[in-house]
């Protein structure tokens, strides 16, 4: 089971902030299941940054990551201002 | 000039006696306005080291060029003096209405001086000034005393029982927006000034306005339609920084020593958003409205930023986001800031987990009373009294100098620098102290925003200083910092996992040699790219200034020098200029990294112009002060 969590404006366009899903090989697979779930596009979810476990996957193998299964997704928007 | 009042009056309190004070039209080209005309001020009464609580501390309040202007966020005023807690200069800003009531009445700003012998409020109506008797609203919360003093048309400034008790960062507030840092509530506090209310009919001539309507137009366009202030700061206020912070290892938690906080989603925007906000709000004439209204006791008040959620949530491991909320709302009607109020409550909890000062305060205590610890404070009863003072007099005190999270004495922001050298440089070397926006906000460009490395010092001192000189002179034009981040190209933003943009951030600690050559030689940027940076070309369309990008970065560099003099005057050394023991020695739990500080700040000095952290004779020849 691999849970993906969205967060800032990902999360305005999905219609739930929490997804489950079994089965992806790695983050480009997953992000495919997400965009089936969720309804946000693929090109869109291709440039959240992304952690995988608290990583982010741009010091990992980018969307070529491996999962595993019980992997935590987070899919996060960049935001300024304070 | 057109766009200004032309007129500043210096009251002084002590004598009750008020006149005009001299401001040339030299001056307003070469500081504009805001807080770099303010330090100009300073530095001219000011001759010798002078404690904050001097009644010949100054307090200068002043309004800039665009106030008025309708150009978009540009509502913002600034209030400088010396500090209560750095005894240093600082500037705090502010969104409320008070600074286009003032310019309304006349007046491009005041100067303050003395003490009065009893309560006492100014009243600056329609060129007039008349100083009143506050004695029927000492003692009120701030929203009572400006729903009680003067008219409702008026704008008014006031400090609340945090200021009154000197409580040593208390703020002044108007409307629901708060000068909050660097204590200079209590510096009107000390003089025995209440507030301030201003109004009139005064409406500064604009020098070409159906150009400025034209760029107006496409300014507010520009960042409404922008992926961070027309989309992430209106939908989730700047709390939505919460979870990337998180995420980046940048969250403040359990005093500074981590920057994960494992409860995270119970204070961030998100939930922020979905559970407790009413509506958005924002400053007069804005288009970002990234201001919160939530529920406070049954009553719409005005919600929390995210300095506010940091140091009263993670850093004092809290997740119960409706008493951030309460004790936000009692900070602001106490008239103190949030964010030292925060990090003094996690120091004390700190002394106190080490057995250092029995204070009862505990990291994570579901039974925290925020709400009467603000009480305390603003009232300096029992362990209010100590925490009242800021974490440097406190450290002073009890020990626990390596912990206690300050530079210069004020308390920095939310961003944990462990995880972003460059904010860790900006905190250091900031005039005010330990504050992230005259810091540079490079945090920004370290992983909020766009997606260099925070771990490399690289490039990081040129970029700082360009972004501190940058957001100076932002601030001495009237505009919001907040529209800066519109300045950033929104591609950059939306499309960071593109191999290309991957590849420039890789590339841009590299050019950090070129913009500190850039640095040296601005009078070359003789030119306006009103698309990208589009204050100086507003500037001169309301004034009739021929000011270029590189005269107005010049000004923004101006600005940060003199308030470095004034500080020299004080009697800072670059051995200030520095970082908590625990950001340079101790590695961030979870990133395991410190500040790698001296090379940084060498380079700094380098690109800065400044022998031992001192403006050389060369560079103030240059600058023209």
């Amino acid at each position: 089971m691999i849970t993906v969590s969205l967060y800032g404006l990902y999360r305005l366009k999905a219609t739930d902030a929490k997804y489950e899903f079994e089965g992806a090989k790695d983050v480009k697979h997953l992000l495919t299941m997400v965009e089936q779930a969720s309804g946000i596009p693929y090109k869109e979810l291709k440039q959240a940054v992304i952690f995988v476990n608290g990583s982010p996957i741009d010091q990992l193998d980018m969307f070529s990551t491996k999962l595993h299964g019980g992997e935590v997704i987070s899919i996060v928007s960049p935001a300024s201002g304070g | 000039m057109k766009g200004y009042a032309n007129r500043f009056a210096k009251i002084d309190l002590t004598t009750q006696t008020i006149e005009d004070y001299p401001v040339s039209d030299e001056y307003r080209k070469l500081y504009l306005g805001g807080k770099i005309l303010a330090a100009r001020i300073v530095y001219d009464i000011l001759k010798e080291k002078t404690d904050a609580y001097s009644p010949d501390n100054p307090i200068v309040i002043t309004t800039s060029p665009l106030n008025m202007s309708n150009a978009p966020s540009t509502s913002r005023f600034n209030v400088s003096t010396i500090s209560p807690l750095t005894n240093l200069l600082t500037s705090s800003n502010c969104g409320g209405n008070f600074g286009l009531k003032l310019k309304q009445a006349g007046f491009d700003g005041l100067i303050i001086v003395g003490k009065a012998e009893k309560p006492t409020y100014i009243k600056v109506k329609d060129g007039n000034i008349e100083l009143l008797d506050a004695t029927p609203f000492w003692g009120m919360l701030t929203g009572e005393a400006q729903e009680k003093m003067g008219a409702k048309t008026e704008g008014k400034f006031v400090i609340g029982p945090a200021g009154e008790n000197l409580v040593r960062y208390a703020g002044v507030v108007s409307q629901e927006r708060i000068a909050g840092r660097n204590g200079v509530g209590a510096v009107f506090g000390s003089k025995l000034l209440k507030g301030i209310v201003a109004g009139g009919s005064f409406k500064p001539e604009i020098a070409e306005p159906e150009k400025l309507k034209e760029l107006i137009k496409k300014w507010a366009k520009h960042l409404t339609e922008h992926p961070l202030t027309g989309k992430q700061l209106p939908n989730y206020g700047t709390a939505g920084l919460i979870t990337p912070m998180n995420f980046k290892n940048l969250l403040a938690t359990r005093n500074y020593k981590d920057g994960r906080y494992e409860d995270f989603e119970k204070i961030s925007g998100e939930t922020l958003r979905e559970k407790y906000l009413v509506k958005n709000k924002g400053c007069i004439t804005c288009p970002i409205q990234c201001g919160r209204v939530v529920k406070v006791e049954g009553k719409e008040v005005k919600g929390p930023e995210v300095e506010t959620v940091t140091l009263l949530g993670s850093n004092l491991l809290n997740s119960d986001m409706q008493k951030i909320l309460d004790a936000n709302y009692y900070c602001d009607e106490y008239g103190m800031d949030t964010i030292s109020f925060g990090s003094a409550i996690g120091f004390a909890m700190e002394l106190n987990e080490k057995g250092m000062w029995d204070c009862g305060l505990n990291f994570g205590d579901p039974d925290m009373d925020l709400v009467g610890i603000a009480k305390a404070v603003a009232y300096r009863e029992g362990i209010g009294n100590e925490l009242a003072d800021g974490t440097r007099k406190m450290s002073e005190k009890f020990g626990g100098k390596e912990f206690a999270i300050n530079v210069k004495g004020l308390e920095l922001a939310a961003y944990e620098p462990r995880a972003a050298q460059g904010m860790g440089l900006g905190y250091a070397t900031a005039n005010r102290g330990g504050c992230h926006l005259n810091g540079g906000y490079l945090v920004v460009m370290e992983g909020l925003g766009l997606n260099v490395s925070g771990m490399t010092t690289k490039g990081k001192a040129a970029f700082g200083i360009f972004f501190q000189d940058l957001m100076e002179a932002i601030s001495a034009g009237g505009s919001c910092l907040f529209t800066s981040y519109a300045v950033l190209p929104g591609y950059a933003i939306s499309h960071q996992n593109s191999k290309l943009l991957r590849a420039i951030f890789k590339l841009i600690p590299y050019f950090g040699g070129a913009v500190g050559l850039a640095h040296k030689f601005l009078g070359i940027l003789a030119l306006n790219l009103p698309s990208m940076v589009p204050y100086p070309v507003a500037i001169n369309y309301v004034t009739g200034m021929k000011l270029t990008l590189g005269e107005y970065l010049r000004i923004g560099e101006r600005g940060y020098n003199l308030e470095r003099l004034v500080n020299i005057r004080q009697g800072l050394t670059s051995d200030d200029d520095t970082l908590p023991k625990r950001l340079l020695e101790e590695p961030q739990i979870s990133n395991k990294s410190v500040v790698r500080l001296d090379k940084m700040k060498n380079s700094y000095y380098k690109i800065r112009g400044w022998k031992d952290g001192v403006p050389t004779e060369r560079v103030r020849r240059k600058l023209k002060i």
